[in-house]
């Protein structure tokens, strides 16, 4: 017990830095790539994304003793796809800016892979308050992830900085912080269009999205190599929760011809 | 355990095997099915609110001298149409709901018409196209060229005129798309104003 | 006729799921080092979209929209899509063994795959017919075939390559990405171009 407290802090801080989801364990990133537009789309998403993280951890490591092992992947996808509905009725109804811009997102953050990879690696075996602690710290990481990428590409793509504001705001009423709604740097310094310096709209594009998510990748490789740690790695489907069950990643390795015993632990699993 | 167990002890773990299992998941789904049901009770009046709210918005919007607006109405081809009532309650204009098919889906386009057949106005009920391309079509430097053209419009990539719309620079598409929905509501504009003449 | 080639083609190049839309992007990035597993990968793919898009369509429309329960659509979409891709391998395992060897593996890993969820989900936001649903579902999955095993071929050269240390790995496969999908870019246009829209 005592362990457990201590570690406490270190269940919360783990995901936002050392673990962070995106950068260290690249995951979820079909979400980080496709809405990081902005950085308020970035950080809509975020908190979407936190908000199902932390209620589905809680949920799901309160009936941890209750769900039998066999089930636990269909139980756990129940748990999520309903937190995610809810968001999304939620984001309907008082955001709808948001609901808008992420579109088909939203739903999908039923399949992001940090929600159902922390309930199978974390949640399913450890207590209610750490796995909240631990969803909250992921979800953080996810966020800030998303909203760095979302920086970077507003302010190159479209040379705007927090635009958008107000829809997000707009569940706190009208004109929140001064009806303040983001910085259009080519109103603020008229003299950038004299010098023809027109933003870069590739980086609103797909082709932008996967090129800043490289480089972000590469600064935070460099940084985690000076402090010790290890490049982020794709070792396969490794960090797919999916992996333990799934042979796709050992096939990677051993080019099937294993195939047998992935399947056979699969099928454990699975009856 | 099951190897060494008799018949009756294994019954209770097929029972074990089978049903547990999949009562736990039942009832997890009845709890979750009956927590949304609620949730969606409570939101689903808010939604539908805020879509007629940002309609009625947006029909303020492209038809700005209207008092106020009949029901909803269809005309041929299913378009879906507002009267625009002058004050007095004579009718004033059109606004239309059309669509185009935009390169991320359909556009869904509200068009205000005039009695006397141009356009006054157009907004986006629904629209999501590429950021920094397509969805520069919401700029109002865009959506005003259409403001007081009728007829048949055309899109052009090089000039604006009476009859062409300029579009969007790397975004033909879109252009596209928001001129053919403009033009489906002029074409039912005619119709109409055939009809009432 | 003309539209079902538009969907195709909007499938595997214009609407590319992986290099336009940034769906499936985890099994691109995690299993396309090799060609054999990636096509193993697509093949596996195609099949779950289309027989996902084979079942939700009617459940959409015959029950969801029919007793007003499209609020859960996720739900129920991301379950039949677990349960159907459980079945597949079960049939696969007992009765087409030669097929279960080369594309049993990738099944599980399918189902948190967002392209599969993402194609369904999409079917129905646009309204598209049962036809079309799963002719679009296909030319997804073929898109994201297309795209698997054209970035296998460009892994293939990156291994071989000196690379600047700080790009190493994850990096330098990224902006790869990038490149192929800058390549995709060039598409735009191509539909409009062929008068299919």
């Amino acid at each position: 017990m005592a362990a457990e407290k201590k570690s406490l802090g270190k269940e919360f801080t783990k995901g936002i830095i050392k673990q962070n989801p995106v950068m260290r364990l690249v995951l979820g990133t079909c979400a980080t790539l496709a809405v990081t537009t902005s950085l308020v789309n970035g950080f809509g998403m975020g908190i979407s994304v936190t908000i199902v993280l932390v209620c589905s951890n809680i949920v799901i490591s309160l009936l941890r003793k209750a769900i039998p092992n066999k089930i636990r992947i269909p139980a756990y996808i129940v748990v999520i796809a309903s937190f995610v509905t809810l968001v999304q009725m939620v984001v309907k109804a008082y955001v709808p800016a948001l609901d808008k811009s992420l579109g088909i997102f939203l739903p999908l953050i039923v399949v992001n892979c940090i929600i159902l990879g922390r309930a199978e690696a974390f949640a399913g075996k450890n207590g209610v308050l750490v796995s909240a602690l631990d969803g909250l710290g992921m979800g953080i990481g996810f966020t800030a992830a998303c909203c760095a990428m979302g920086i970077i590409r507003e302010f190159l793509g479209g040379g705007t900085f927090m635009t958008g504001l107000q829809s997000l705001l707009s569940v706190f009423g009208d004109g929140v912080l001064g009806g303040f709604d983001g910085i259009d740097f080519y109103k603020v310094f008229p003299f950038l269009e004299k010098l023809s310096l027109q933003p870069m709209t590739i980086m609103l594009l797909p082709s932008g999205g996967f090129f800043t998510f490289g480089v972000l990748m590469a600064v935070t490789n460099r940084l985690a190599e000076r402090k010790g740690g290890k490049k982020a790695e794709l070792n396969g489907c490794g960090s797919c929760p999916m992996a333990a069950i799934c042979g796709a990643d050992k096939a990677e390795c051993e080019s099937m011809k294993n195939a047998a015993a992935p399947a056979e632990k699969k099928e454990a699993a699975a009856e | 355990m099951d190897t060494v167990n008799t018949a009756p002890a294994k019954k209770e773990s097929n029972f074990r095997l089978i049903c547990v299992p999949a009562i736990v998941l039942l009832l997890i789904s009845g709890v979750a099915a009956l927590l949304l049901g609620l949730v969606n009770d409570v939101t689903k009046d808010v939604i539908a609110g805020r879509e007629r709210e940002e309609t009625a918005a947006a029909m303020r919007e492209v038809m700005r001298d209207a008092a106020e607006f009949s029901e909803e109405k269809t005309a041929e081809n299913d378009v879906l149409y507002y009267e625009a009532l002058s004050s007095d309650g004579s009718v004033c204009g059109y606004v239309f709901t059309t669509t185009g098919k935009g390169y991320g889906g359909e556009i869904k386009v509200l068009t205000g018409v005039g009695a006397d057949g141009a356009v006054t106005g157009i907004a986006f009920l629904s629209i999501d196209e590429t950021p920094g391309m397509g969805m520069k079509a919401q700029n109002d430097d865009f959506k005003n060229q259409y403001n007081g053209k009728s007829g048949t419009l055309g899109v052009s990539k090089t000039g604006r005129s009476d009859t062409e719309i300029q579009a969007i620079t790397g975004a033909t598409i879109t252009s596209k798309a928001v001129t053919s929905a403009v033009n489906d509501a002029l074409a039912c504009f005619a119709k109409l104003n055939g009809e009432v003449r | 006729m003309k539209f079902y080639f538009a969907l195709l083609l909007m499938g595997l190049l214009t609407q590319n799921f992986v290099l336009a839309k940034f769906l499936g992007i985890c099994p691109f990035l995690g299993v396309s080092k090799k060609l054999d597993t990636s096509a193993g990968m697509s093949a596996a793919v195609v099949l779950v979209m289309v027989l996902a898009t084979a079942v939700t369509w009617p459940i959409n429309e015959f029950l969801l929209e029919k007793y007003d329960l499209a609020y859960l659509q996720t739900i129920v979409f991301i379950l039949v899509i677990a349960a159907l891709v459980q079945l597949i391998e079960i049939v696969m395992k007992k009765y087409l063994k030669p097929l279960y060897k080369a594309l049993g593996i990738y099944l599980p890993l399918i189902t948190t795959n967002c392209a599969v969820l993402g194609v369904v989900i999409l079917n129905v936001d646009n309204g598209y017919n049962y036809p079309q649903s799963l002719v679009n579902s296909f030319a997804a999955g073929l898109g994201f075939g297309l795209a698997m095993i054209m970035f296998a071929g460009v892994r293939g050269r990156i291994e071989h390559n000196d690379i600047p240390k700080f790009l190493e790995g994850l990096p330098i496969t990224l902006i790869a990405a990038a490149l192929v999908s800058l390549s995709f870019l060039g598409f735009t246009g191509i539909i409009e171009g062929m008068g299919l829209m």
